[in-house]
């Protein structure tokens, strides 16, 4: 009895693993590093898993559990609520669409896949702040965080990758 | 790889599965509309579930930023060190300057109490505050704001200013009983009726979420040019007059750059600010400009 309810325990572990990790990016991205030019990451930083876990096992990380990430995306970084729930929903509708593409690919073209991705999820987070908030965000600084996160999509992918290796059966 | 065989369950099950994906999609998209449509209409609503989230966030964060404050710490103290000795020849010059304008402020202060006197005028209404550690910064790519270790509990309430030693950096904008949030002035809903200092020029300093700010509503035949300071000129009652804001770097055409006195990389603390004024406060994208008494 004690083994099974262990093996449960063990198997829940595992499968909530990559949205722990994505909720742990969140986290991390928030936190003020104090270090010059550096924009605001944490929803980049979660973008690279939405994507990642979308082209690669969308069972991992499932429509509901983006639609939250998003959701504490907005209640902890303090924009307007739903923008980062909407795009990170789209980002990963869209990645779904274009997955028997992705799926195989070579790794360059993931990567570019990621980029596209990005640039198209900040347009689209600049077009719904213009809206709500009813003036012209600057662009460059969303830009940067964009760059950065393209950037750290290696390092990013290969975390995910290992985690998807030793925790996902 | 495997080939469902056709007449197989998974392969019955298929178009199901994506039926089935799809409108759990478009329901989490018509929830995340939902929560726009009450961000527009229902702003007090979105800001209460924010300054909970802040509560909830803020001691994980306020762990996690020790650390990097300590190696930003670290790195500032090497940094130092190699420009010791300038640094010291720089600070008695100043001091010796400091004392000048002590000496010039203890007699305009001296001056103006007595001037008061005569004209029977109403002491400005003294300010009470709270230092808050910074303990997380902005989520998104177009928000500029803090989280800061204090809350209602602390004293923080809403609107109040939050400066640090070289001038203003914004207001509160949701309060948590142990956390709060600061719109940073470089934010795209941050609006602050400011004036230049030299010329008492009006405008309104507004955000773009880069790291400068634009004034708007200046005047056609705009005196001001690159280098005089911007300060706050205390309409809408929120902020006192004269609080440092930032300095112009650019003057084009009508578009006039601010660049905001605070360097953002290195805030720790803040000081919110109570100065017990109750006055109209520009209204954020979607609310309504509150209503004056009739």
């Amino acid at each position: 009895m004690s083994d099974v309810l262990w093996q449960r325990l063990d198997q829940i572990a595992r499968n909530v693993s990559p949205f722990a990790i994505t909720v742990l990016l969140l986290i991390i991205g928030l936190v003020p590093l104090r270090l010059p030019y550096l924009p605001p990451l944490s929803v980049s930083l979660v973008l690279v898993s939405v994507y990642y876990w979308a082209v690669h096992r969308p069972s991992a990380l499932p429509a509901p559990a983006v639609f939250f990430l998003g959701l504490m995306a907005d209640l902890l970084g303090g924009g307007f609520l739903g923008v980062n729930a909407l795009v990170l929903l789209v980002a990963y509708a869209g990645t779904l669409a274009l997955r028997p593409w992705l799926v195989g690919a070579s790794f360059a073209i993931v990567w570019w896949g990621f980029a596209i991705l990005s640039a198209g999820a900040l347009l689209f987070t600049w077009v719904i702040t213009w809206f709500l908030a009813g003036a012209a965000a600057d662009l460059s600084p969303g830009v940067s965080g964009t760059v950065f996160a393209v950037g750290a999509y290696p390092l990013l992918a290969t975390l995910f990758a290992r985690t998807q290796r030793a925790l996902l059966r | 790889m495997v080939k469902r065989q056709i007449g197989s369950l998974a392969w019955f099950m298929t178009p199901f599965r994506a039926w089935n994906q799809r409108m759990t999609l478009a329901l989490l998209g018509t929830a995340a509309i939902a929560l726009l449509a009450i961000e527009k209409t229902n702003p007090e609503v979105a800001e209460s579930a924010r300054g909970a989230a802040a509560d909830v966030i803020a001691p994980i964060l306020d762990l996690l930023s020790r650390p990097s404050a300590s190696a930003a710490h670290a790195i500032d103290s090497v940094r130092d060190l190699g420009r010791l000795r300038e640094e010291n020849a720089q600070l008695k010059l100043q001091q010796t300057r400091l004392l000048q304008w002590q000496t010039v402020a203890h007699r305009l202060d001296h001056e103006n109490q007595e001037l008061r006197k005569l004209l029977n005028l109403t002491p400005d209404p003294k300010a009470r505050f709270v230092t808050a550690r910074v303990v997380g910064g902005s989520g998104g790519a177009f928000v500029r704001s803090i989280l800061v270790a204090a809350g209602s509990k602390d004293g923080v309430r809403k609107n109040q200013a939050a400066i640090t030693g070289e001038g203003l950096i914004g207001r509160v904008s949701e309060v948590g009983e142990r956390a709060a949030r600061v719109l940073l002035l470089t934010d795209v809903n941050s609006n602050i009726p400011v004036f230049v200092e030299r010329t008492r020029e009006r405008a309104i300093a507004h955000g773009d979420s880069s790291n400068s700010m634009a004034l708007k509503y200046v005047p056609g035949d705009l005196a001001a040019t690159v280098g005089d300071r911007i300060v706050t000129s205390g309409h809408g009652g929120v902020f006192p007059p004269g609080l440092p804001v930032g300095i112009i770097t650019a003057v084009q055409g009508g578009a006039v750059t601010v660049q905001p006195f605070v360097d953002w990389e290195q805030i720790e603390y803040v000081r919110l600010v109570d100065y017990e004024l109750s006055g109209l406060l520009l209204p954020m994208a979607g609310q309504e400009q509150p209503k004056g008494p009739r």
